[in-house]
């Protein structure tokens, strides 16, 4: 059976001009420092079902990170696209995602010396605005900004501080904020992540 | 973390010496944080109560044999796991807390046979790995699988787990075991008895009682490595899918479906509600954004949008080109008599591509979890799937049953009916929630009680439970004042009289721990 909401038109042309704002995005912001998780070999993971997750992904790729589609199944994106490329080719890995594909993602990562060194979620799903729980040893004040500032194009201003963020604690920070309720139909509820390998 | 009952720390402390000296520092694991992978992923709010003590990794028959020998001087109980990815009925974790995690992962040979057809595995092989290699070898041969294919294939074959081909019934396919006793005594089961005798792995029987059944879904030994019979690649393969509007055509479909089962035309069948086809492909917030479950006008306006009914019926059928074709007139002219039936058909010649959404009923294993994410957050789900016999309207009055017991505990009916025996159903009902919710996890625990009960009021069961049900479920198996259940006992007793191997698995408990609940103790 075919998904069936294929994104709206509007929403990819508001979404294709988010991706150009975020280009457009302050040096400081839009250049990953030495520190930056994101700025070694980095993947993104994109699941073209979703609006949100292109934007994150494009916003990434952009910035120097090798996309991935998500195939039609997670596992196959592992076997397939991520797992040959470890160990060494590959030093972080990302996405902005449905939760089952972190879940799963994990599991097969496991006796790779993977970690998770940050995962967010970000829930829309009931009236009342939007609310985001960030958790991970990066720093997480610049990704909560982007967030709250954010707005309709809060997958690509949260891609863009992702790239930015300095792994800046040894232990997990976390933090929950809540937001205006972006526009669009959809899950509602997505996860954004990095796994990370040790180069 | 907890310590094994009736062990002191400094007990502990020398158990785990005398292990590492069997597997080597690296495959004995106690820090809390390794042993986190061992929790189940979709515990309803119940995690701490299984939590394990440590987890041993052996590599070999002979290593497993060293462990039992440790484990029976100490009473140490011992939780067997081949890869633990049995979630929805408990992953790795064990009943007994601080049981020690027996986790075989790392034993992972294969032997396939292209000329007769089987293949023989250790526990650490996954679906995936047993794909691979055949495809790798380039032997025409299909193997069956479940969905997800990331688990065991002799864990799965165990727990009389299923798959969507002809090969469906993955403990009737299964033929050959090699099991360690508590004892530390090693055996093979049927032909296998005699020392080299080649035909094994082709026929399940022997000269004498049939053992393998003792060795599933139970805890009487270490199964070591199990032969499995693999499915030559058709040189045709037509999927018929239908669909039908109303929730009470799934009598007319059920009732239709059963000669074709019974002759054979139809050689395995999979049906999915209207939720059960959502879910694989959207998430709740598309459709809805109120709480509890979809209100009936919300149902319709999502089978609408997406093109579908009530129902839908898959299966595939297998063989020459001819033959298939023949099949397909046999079927379409049997279902053509639903009113209001959607039938569609897509087919392949052996080599073709096969995408996706047909790999599974073709042997090829994925990894995708969607229907987790239904109601988003941290989504999980747990089954105690029924048998239920292939009969139409008794099945309709179940389905509304369960469906208003579902919705009284604000979540839609997720319900799939898949046949790989010729007269019956495994009817899942999966119940979706999210583990981060303790108010949905207390729902979720509640409705499987719920459904556990309600089932055996109308003398029907499961055929699998999560841990935290197998007493209930056991329980239920009355007949002769649990006849059966002494029989588990005795045999229990017997076989492994120190209760080392799987404390709780299938509610058989030991007699030490069965004694101490008798007294009121806490265990089990």
């Amino acid at each position: 059976v075919t998904p069936p909401h294929a994104p709206d038109r509007r929403e990819v042309l508001k979404l294709g001009a988010a991706a150009a704002l975020m280009l457009a995005a302050p040096a400081a912001v839009a250049a990953g420092s030495s520190t930056s998780l994101l700025g070694g070999a980095a993947t993104v993971i994109a699941d073209a079902r979703y609006p949100e997750s292109l934007t994150f992904a494009e916003i990434l790729m952009r910035r120097g990170a090798a996309a991935v589609t998500r195939r039609s199944d997670i596992g196959g994106t592992w076997f397939h696209d991520i797992a040959p490329l470890l160990p060494g080719r590959l030093q972080s890995l990302c996405g902005l995602t449905l939760q089952s594909d972190l879940f799963i993602l994990q599991r097969l990562a496991e006796g790779t010396s993977a970690c998770t060194a940050y995962a967010g979620t970000h829930d829309w799903r009931y009236s009342g605005g939007a609310t985001h729980t960030l958790a991970g040893t990066i720093d997480l004040d610049g990704v909560a900004a982007a967030l709250d500032q954010g707005g309709d194009v809060w997958s690509g201003c949260l891609g863009a501080a992702l790239f930015a963020a300095n792994e800046g604690h040894r232990n997990e920070q976390r933090l929950k904020l809540r937001c205006t309720m972006p526009a669009g139909r959809g899950p509602r509820y997505f996860v954004s992540w990095i796994m990370r390998w040790a180069a | 973390l907890p310590l094994p009952p009736g062990l002191s720390s400094p007990d502990f402390d020398s158990v785990c010496k005398a292990l590492r000296g069997v597997v080597g520092d690296d495959w004995l694991v106690t820090e809390e944080a390794k042993l986190a992978g061992y929790d189940d992923p979709y515990s309803p709010g119940v995690t701490a109560d299984y939590d394990p003590s440590g987890a041993v990794l052996p590599a070999s028959v002979e290593e497993i044999r060293a462990i039992l020998a440790i484990a029976n001087r100490h009473a140490l109980p011992l939780w067997t796991v081949s890869l633990g990815r049995n979630y929805a009925y408990g992953g790795a974790a064990p009943c007994l807390k601080g049981s020690m995690i027996l986790d075989l992962k790392r034993m992972t040979k294969i032997e396939v046979d292209p000329e007769l057809a089987y293949a023989i595995v250790e526990p650490g092989v996954t679906y995936l790995d047993l794909y691979k290699f055949i495809q790798d070898k380039k032997y025409g041969l299909w193997i069956d699988c479940t969905d997800p294919g990331w688990g065991s294939v002799l864990g799965n074959t165990l727990e009389h787990g299923i798959g969507y081909t002809p090969y469906g019934d993955h403990a009737g396919q299964q033929c050959g075991m090699e099991v360690v006793l508590a004892s530390g005594e090693l055996l093979r089961t049927g032909l296998g008895a005699m020392d080299g005798n080649v035909a094994w792995p082709v026929y399940k029987y022997a000269f004498g009682p049939t053992l393998d059944g003792l060795f599933m879904q139970s805890n009487y030994g270490v199964v070591t490595k199990i032969g499995v019979w693999l499915m030559p690649a058709p040189e045709f393969f037509s999927v018929v899918e239908m669909m039908v509007p109303h929730e009470e055509d799934i009598a007319a479909l059920i009732d239709t479906l059963r000669p074709l089962r019974l002759d054979g035309t139809v050689p395995t069948a999979t049906i999915a509600n209207w939720m059960r086809i959502a879910a694989g492909n959207t998430t709740r917030a598309e459709w809805y954004n109120g709480k509890g479950p979809l209100p009936p006008n919300e149902v319709d306006n999502l089978m609408h949008e997406m093109g579908i009914g009530h129902w839908g019926l898959r299966f595939g059928l297998y063989g020459p080109e001819r033959v298939v074709a023949q099949q397909r007139d046999v079927v379409e002219n049997a279902f053509s008599h639903i009113e209001n039936v959607e039938i569609g058909v897509s087919s392949y010649r052996r080599g073709e591509a096969i995408p996706p959404e047909h790999a599974t009923l073709a042997g090829v294993p994925s990894v995708d979890l969607m229907p987790l994410n239904w109601l988003g957050g941290a989504g999980a789900h747990i089954e105690c799937p029924l048998v239920v016999p292939m009969q139409g309207a008794a099945f309709l009055e179940l389905y509304r049953r369960r469906t208003a017991l579902f919705n009284a505990e604000g979540f839609d009916h997720y319900c799939g009916l898949t046949s790989t025996t010729p007269r019956c159903f495994i009817n899942t009902g999966s119940i979706i929630f999210d583990r981060n919710d303790a108010e949905q996890c207390a729902r979720a625990r509640r409705l499987g009680r719920t459904l556990i009960e309600d089932a055996h009021k109308r003398r029907l069961a499961g055929y699998r439970a999560h841990i935290s049900e197998m007493d209930l479920v056991a329980a239920q198996f009355d007949f002769n004042d649990h006849a059966a259940m002494r029989l588990y006992r005795t045999l229990k007793d017997t076989l492994d009289p120190n209760g080392i191997l799987s404390p709780g698995k299938q509610g058989i408990w030991p007699k030490a721990l069965r004694e101490a609940k008798n007294k009121g103790g806490e265990t089990p």
